[in-house]
């Protein structure tokens, strides 16, 4: 079966004949005729009104008013495709998993692929047809107007790419997350990224801004008002290099985009496939892992390193807070993918059998049974060359940020190993214990430590106890590593590294030992055969 | 023909399957059966693919599992115990998707659902929702999505479950006829008289081991299990009774003989139709009014019992 041949695509089927029903069909095309009627109803009779103010020279220049149409149209199918499609994507999904169509798709001899385009591209089918429907009237206005037909082409590439990344990922989370309690720690999740947004938009970061769609919109913008303006709506020359600079390269809105969104876009539907293929099986393999790591590391550091070439105000002010948004970055997308490829006891165990029965003597390295401490040196190593990079370009003394890869290195060592130990071992069945103690460490402890200094005199004594928090000791360490660094910090610095290294080795220790107790207990596993 | 290598599937504390080795011939109409928690769902999903085994090898008509998986799924139907079904769609969008799914040709779709909707007795639902069918109705459809494609194999895990006595009776009648078509069907249960019609082969499952496996007729030697003789008398005199009990001491095949209820024996046989003739003789010629005398073979259920007062649970 060829990949984009859908009419002999099973899923693809499916959600046409349920979302294609004549009712929701003809209620869908009404309400958009009635929408795109209101948009050029509206934008015809504001004309007058329709202008755009340049700060610059301080006038307002008329615009016409087809591009404005163009301009709400498009925001109004963004609204479609990416609120009302992820719904559908997201209902139809968990509807497969849960109700075990999904299994049964599963024992049919449908290709993984197959099985993800259908769903990926049937699910959202009704908002798809209405998409392309506003599209050809924005294609017709692109020919009446002063839209250029490029300009139309990039919104539309990368609208469709953001929005196919968008509901990868929705679906990625439906199939991953099949319990309630999974997928409330999904919203956390998202609520958690809420409340950061503000403060990494602040750091403009360009390959972050280039995972959504909006670079798209701000190119269209340009587009529709821009021949309006003396100057590019841009405050300076200086924003445009930011929000399109890539290690200090400058690339195009669409390639750029193409760059950062199709990789991900790839290693989702690897997931996704592993995750149709057997549920029990962890999102990514180890390699898979280190792909993402590599790469949200490779987009992170490039979109510094640009902010550095290219923002020298901010960056002579406040590099520090590049270097605590790296720092905590970095060890959140570690300690996730970390997490997600640790292997639960149940792997594990199905794991050593399977090389009991080879007869084996260990697992090979990419095995996804594998512990997963050679996985976390692995992305430390690779971790360590951008590390190295972009304390080069934000010219933090060398020895200082020896120690703090090194504290880095040591924790996420600490949290890796201490979450197989809990996986494995006789608590795997109460992680609320480790999530507990991960509250405490990383917020109780250290709020302990800053409400409890007017009675403390010694200095720094607040540092000691955010030493297990990144989140704090990055917030109060880095910005003191630029400039003169007093001895008392430099021991604190070390103190820091020896206690978090001493714990990593405990954790580490723990963890073999649990998995030599699991080995001791398969070894001991008698074999029954049948009777006849 | 299946053929199953050392199979075995764990869950986090629990072994499902434990090292299962069997093989099932083509043809063969073979009884999976066992208590609830015995393994029979874990390996009908391992051989249908669903779930990914610990270790051990499946071949389906000599197609390895793991190494083909998409040739060795085309050969085999699996059906769920609880019809997975879509709601929203009507009977016939259903099936014409899963007949796009094991790659039937689009102009041979909507003639293959048919054949299948009509020999299921489902023709006067063709345009109705799924949501509107009763629960018998669905196991129908899952049952004529499961032979669609015309699959060599057919794993039918509990079809019955879930079904009033009515729906039973229909599903068995059903299953019945699909058992002539001479497909190679591995069926699992735990109510055992759903399965003692059909099934030429039986495996029982205790715990993920397969405690004895086997055709009907080799377990009942393997486990020696006795054909019940069963007499029923008009009337009996004490005198009768007498020679009765001296006719069958007589008789070494007989064993065991009860009263059960009043003028009814029962009794274990272990002698062939030869040597039951020569007793109905006898006891004819001792002027006893026999009114019924007929041998039951053991079934599944017996075998079941069997084995279970000796090794399971």
């Amino acid at each position: 079966m060829r990949i984009l041949n859908l009419k002999d695509n099973p899923l693809f089927i499916r959600c046409w004949y349920e979302r294609m029903r004549f009712s929701v069909v003809v209620s869908a095309i009404t309400i958009m005729v009635l929408v795109v009627g209101l948009i050029f109803l509206s934008c015809y009779i504001n004309q007058e009104t329709l202008t755009v103010y340049d700060y610059y020279s301080k006038t307002h220049t008329p615009v016409p008013w087809l591009n404005f149409v163009f301009f709400y149209i498009s925001i109004a199918q963004g609204v479609l495709i990416f609120f009302f499609g992820t719904r559908s994507i997201s209902v139809i999904t968990s509807n497969e998993k849960m109700s075990g169509t999904l299994d049964l798709h599963r024992c049919s001899p449908i290709t993984r692929i197959n099985q993800i385009i259908g769903l990926l591209l049937g699910a959202p089918i009704l908002e798809w047809i209405v998409f392309f429907m506003a599209m050809l009237i924005n294609f017709v206005i692109t020919l009446l107007s002063s839209i250029k037909i490029y300009d139309f082409i990039v919104l539309y590439l990368g609208m469709i790419l953001s929005v196919l990344l968008w509901h990868s990922l929705i679906m990625f989370f439906s199939l991953s997350s099949s319990k309630q309690r999974n997928r409330l720690g999904v919203l956390s999740g998202f609520i958690l990224i809420f409340f950061f947004l503000p403060w990494i938009l602040t750091m403009r970061l360009s390959s972050i801004t280039h995972l959504t769609v909006f670079p798209s919109y701000i190119q269209l913008y340009q587009s529709i008002i821009g021949f309006a303006q003396k100057v590019p709506p841009w405050r300076s020359v200086n924003d445009w290099n930011i929000l399109h600079g890539f290690y200090g390269f400058k690339i195009a809105t669409l390639p750029f985009q193409f760059m950062v969104q199709v990789p991900l876009l790839t290693l989702l539907i690897f997931g996704i496939s592993r995750k149709i293929s057997f549920d029990d099986r962890p999102v990514f393999s180890k390699i898979q892992s280190s792909i993402l790591f590599f790469l949200m590391i490779f987009y992170l550091t490039g979109s510094i390193i640009t902010n550095t070439i290219y923002d020298s105000a901010m960056y002579n002010y406040y590099a520090y807070n590049y270097a605590i948004l790296y720092v905590i970055c970095f060890f959140v997308i570690a300690l996730v993918l970390s997490f997600s490829a640790t292997p639960t006891h149940l792997i594990y165990s199905k794991g050593l059998r399977r090389v009991k029965k080879t007869g084996l003597s260990k697992f090979s390295l990419s095995d996804e049974a594998n512990s997963n401490l050679l996985w976390t040196v692995t992305i430390l190593y690779i971790a360590s060359l951008f590390y190295a990079l972009f304390c080069y370009y934000l010219a933090m003394p060398a020895r200082y940020a020896v120690l703090v890869f090194f504290l880095l290195s040591t924790q996420l060592i600490l949290y890796t190993s201490a979450f197989e130990w809990f996986r494995l071992s006789a608590f795997r069945r109460k992680m609320a214990y480790f999530w507990t103690l991960i509250i405490i460490l990383w917020l109780i402890v250290p709020i302990l430590g800053f409400v409890t200094k007017p009675m403390v005199t010694a200095e720094f004594y607040e540092y000691y106890l955010s030493g297990l928090s990144p989140f704090f000791w990055s917030g109060q360490l880095l910005p003191k590593l630029w400039g003169p660094v007093s001895l008392t910090l430099l021991s604190v610095l070390i103190t820091l590294v020896l206690i978090n290294g001493v714990l990593a080795m405990a954790a580490v220790l723990l963890a073999y030992k649990t998995r030599q107790s699991i080995q001791n207990s398969l070894s001991m596993e008698k074999f029954v055969y049948p009777v006849s | 023909m299946i053929e199953i290598n050392s199979l075995r599937v764990d869950y986090d504390d629990v072994t499902a399957v434990c090292d299962l080795t069997l093989t099932i011939p083509t043809g063969q109409i073979y009884g999976l059966v066992g208590p609830n928690g015995a393994g029979k769902t874990s390996t009908l999903k391992a051989l249908a693919g669903i779930i990914q085994p610990t270790y051990g090898e499946i071949k389906l008509e000599g197609i390895d599992l793991e190494l083909h998986p998409r040739d060795a799924l085309v050969k085999i139907g699996f059906m769920s115990d609880f019809p997975s079904v879509y709601e929203n769609l009507k009977l016939w969008e259903y099936l014409n998707v899963f007949a796009t799914a094991y790659g039937i040709a689009q102009k041979k779709r909507i003639e293959s659902v048919r054949y299948w909707v009509k020999e299921l007795d489902l023709f006067d639902k063709w345009d109705t929702f799924i949501s509107d069918l009763s629960r018998g109705m669905r196991q129908r459809l899952a049952l004529a999505k499961t032979l669609l494609h015309d699959p060599a194999i057919l794993l039918l895990d509990e079809p019955a479950s879930g079904l009033d006595p009515m729906g039973r009776i229909e599903m068995r009648k059903i299953l019945k006829k699909v058992s002539l078509s001479g497909k190679t069907i591995v069926i699992s249960s735990h109510i055992l008289t759903e399965l003692s019609d059909f099934c030429n082969a039986v495996g029982i499952m205790e715990k993920g081991k397969m405690v004895v496996s086997g055709t009907i007729d080799e377990i009942r030697k393997v486990i020696g299990a006795k054909s019940e003789l069963i007499i029923i008398f008009n009337e009996l005199s004490e005198q009768d009774r007498g020679n009765f009990k001296e006719i069958l001491s007589r008789s070494p095949q007989v064993l065991n003989a009860k009263e059960e209820p009043v003028l009814e024996f029962r009794m274990s046989f272990s002698g062939d139709n030869q040597q039951a003739s020569q007793l109905l003789s006898l006891l004819v010629s001792a002027g006893l009014s026999v009114c019924q005398f007929f041998i039951r073979q053991a079934n599944v259920e017996d075998i079941f019992l069997k084995i279970g007062a000796r090794q399971v649970s």
